[in-house]
């Protein structure tokens, strides 16, 4: 009897038989996940009325073969609130994450490269950063500067570049001494040519898993700032704030808060389940 | 009798406290004590910087109704209309002794108003840190070394969902669910201990997914080293090798993520609160903004980052009592 093969058997068959079973199951999710950014990319055009239309006298409805979702306590439909209500957080997702991507990549490569003194005040940066906890600093810079949605996009990428920088920074480190780019060093290329055609086309699967990580952040972050009133403003249509408008209906009218968060919730598990897919397929482990 | 570490004789109580020594070296403690004042300092510097960017501070920290004789006065109480870098070592210093301006809706002493909530904040995280982490463990436990094929992989799947949902909606599920409809817990409020329930379900949830993800993970990782095989080939039983030998030193991991996750955690104490109308830090906080009481935010805002700095630093002090190993990875 020997103890090594026998657990590493029991390792692949719980992975054979908890696994995804079916072939298109790695699909399911970005293709739900396309199918919600759709719906909310084409609000204005699918949504079956105006976000800000008052109907007084259909106030508090529940879900209707008029009003799928019911409507709100001033009889505006929640159907077409939660398609227009995704915009806000998909711009600020995709925005901060993309700012983020640029900054933690920059610095990353930069401090990785380079290394010395400019390694070690980026770094430093980094932990400052971590310092604040994200939703307080959020908060502060919001009360201060004003609630919209380039400052939640803005604020949002200062508080995840940290993560990118992170990962890219010991990616570099690790690379710089393989023989491609030794090679490419000998050969005479600059630094700046090694980097963009050497370096980072490495990096993009590690980018693929913290930008996903760090949009369900961006998401999350946005809603619950705008749920606390101190992010999206209304009349602007927004899931986070929905839900909290919602919440003094919630005996009475369940549908107001329950929709709105149902979509935020596939979204995130969505990004979820890619990221975790992504990271398994380039075994990079999440913090 | 017994041995020590390098094979002499001891006395039986000698080899007891032998492993009772705490295993923290002096110069880790300094260091990352050193560590933890700069963070502070950043913070601090962070919302100095940010106060001016945004103009003159004495605006802020007055009420709106104030006029500009009075507004002169406190810029000059405070020190606003001093050189920057004087004002920069006063903020400092009034951030260190904890003077702030009056709250400009009760009129008493902004650090007073949120030390008075401390208490509230921290029965509720510090409950659900533990109750969180504990559920998480025995998720991830489970996950691995469930009896039934089902427990090996529910616990995992309600954690994925967890985690996936935001904690305001979720708590408003559970006030949904055992509030308006079961009707045995208050919606929100004080009171009762059962006031307080549904808030530390609701930042459990927050806490337990990762810990369970992690804890798992780890505990398979730690399975195929070589001391479990040692463990295993000196006979012990396969519970006590999981129990003892392969979750102690998953451990460590999971203590380390907890340290990592108090921003996280205050954070999602901010909402909580706020959803249930719970008495504590971040509730104020988040009304004071609402009310443009900057004072209170200020003070708010700089004990939490003080709350999260000394967090941090007994997480990673846990970590090392744990696994003393930890110590020279650093």
């Amino acid at each position: 009897m020997t103890i090594i093969p026998s657990s590493r058997q029991e390792k692949r068959r719980n992975t054979l038989r908890f696994g995804l079973r079916l072939p298109g199951a790695d699909l399911l999710a970005p293709a739900v996940l396309a199918l919600v950014i759709l719906a909310v990319v084409l609000s204005p055009l699918i949504a079956p009325y105006d976000p800000a239309e008052q109907d007084l006298l259909r106030l508090l409805e529940g879900p209707s073969v008029d009003h799928w979702f019911g409507t709100d306590i001033i009889g505006r439909d929640v159907l077409s609130r939660v398609l227009w209500g995704g915009i806000p957080p998909l711009i600020v997702g995709v925005g901060s994450v993309l700012i983020a991507l640029v900054l933690g990549t920059a610095a990353g490569v930069v401090a990785g490269y380079g290394g010395g003194v400019v390694d070690g005040v980026l770094g430093r940066l980094a932990d400052i950063q971590m310092s604040i906890p994200g939703l307080v600093l959020a908060l502060l810079v919001l009360a201060i500067f004003g609630a919209g949605v380039s400052n939640l996009i803005f604020i949002i990428a200062i508080e995840s570049w940290p993560l990118h920088f992170r990962v890219v920074r010991s990616h570099v480190l690790s690379v710089r001494k393989l023989a491609y780019v030794e090679a490419a060093e000998l050969a005479g290329h600059t630094r700046f040519q090694i980097v963009r055609r050497h370096i980072l086309p490495s990096t993009l699967p590690l980018l693929a898993v913290t930008a996903t990580v760090n949009f369900s952040h961006a998401v999350l972050a946005e809603a619950g700032l705008s749920f606390l009133g101190i992010g999206i403003q209304p009349p602007t249509a927004d899931w986070g704030m929905m839900v909290s408008e919602g919440q003094t209906q919630l005996s009475a009218a369940w549908w107001i808060s329950v929709f709105p968060g149902l979509a935020l919730f596939v979204v995130l598990l969505c990004a979820q389940l890619i990221g975790d897919w992504l990271a398994q397929r380039t075994s990079v482990t999440k913090e | 009798m017994s041995h020590d570490v390098e094979g002499r004789r001891i006395g039986w109580l000698a080899a007891r406290t032998a492993s009772l020594r705490i295993p923290i070296g002096g110069e880790f403690l300094l260091r990352r004590t050193f560590g933890a004042l700069i963070a502070v300092w950043g913070a601090a510097t962070i919302v100095f910087v940010m106060l001016f960017v945004s103009g003159d501070p004495a605006v802020f920290l007055a009420p709106e109704t104030a006029s500009p004789a009075q507004i002169a006065e406190l810029s000059h109480a405070y020190g606003f209309d001093q050189p920057i870098p004087v004002q920069y070592v006063n903020f400092l210093w009034n951030v260190t002794t904890g003077n702030f301006p009056k709250s400009l809706y009760t009129d008493r002493p902004a650090f007073e108003e949120v030390l008075r909530r401390v208490p509230n904040t921290l029965a509720v995280s510090l409950s659900a840190t533990i109750i969180g982490t504990l559920l998480g463990l025995a998720a991830g436990y489970l996950a691995v070394n469930g009896k039934i094929p089902y427990l090996r992989v529910l616990p995992l799947r309600v954690m994925m969902v967890l985690q996936s949902t935001p904690s305001f909606f979720l708590a408003l599920i559970l006030i949904l669910f055992f509030s308006l409809t079961l009707r045995w817990l208050p919606t929100g409020g004080t009171g009762s201990w059962l006031h307080v329930v549904l808030p530390i379900a609701t930042l459990s949830a927050y806490v337990a997914p990762s810990v369970a993800r992690l804890f798992s993970a780890s505990i398979r990782e730690v399975q195929f080293e070589e001391h479990i095989q040692t463990a295993r080939a000196m006979g012990l039983s396969e519970r006590r090798i999981r129990i003892r030998h392969v979750a102690i030193n998953a451990l460590s991991s999971v203590v380390a993520l907890v340290g990592l996750q108090v921003g996280g955690i205050l954070g999602g104490a901010v909402i909580v609160e706020n959803v249930f109308a719970w008495p504590g830090v971040g509730e104020l906080m988040v009304r004071s903004v609402n009310n443009r009481d900057f004072p209170v935010v200020l003070a708010a805002v700089m004990l939490i980052c003080l709350g999260y700095v000394v967090a941090s630093l007994i997480a990673d002090i846990m970590v090392i009592l744990i696994d003393p190993r930890a110590q020279e990875r650093r």
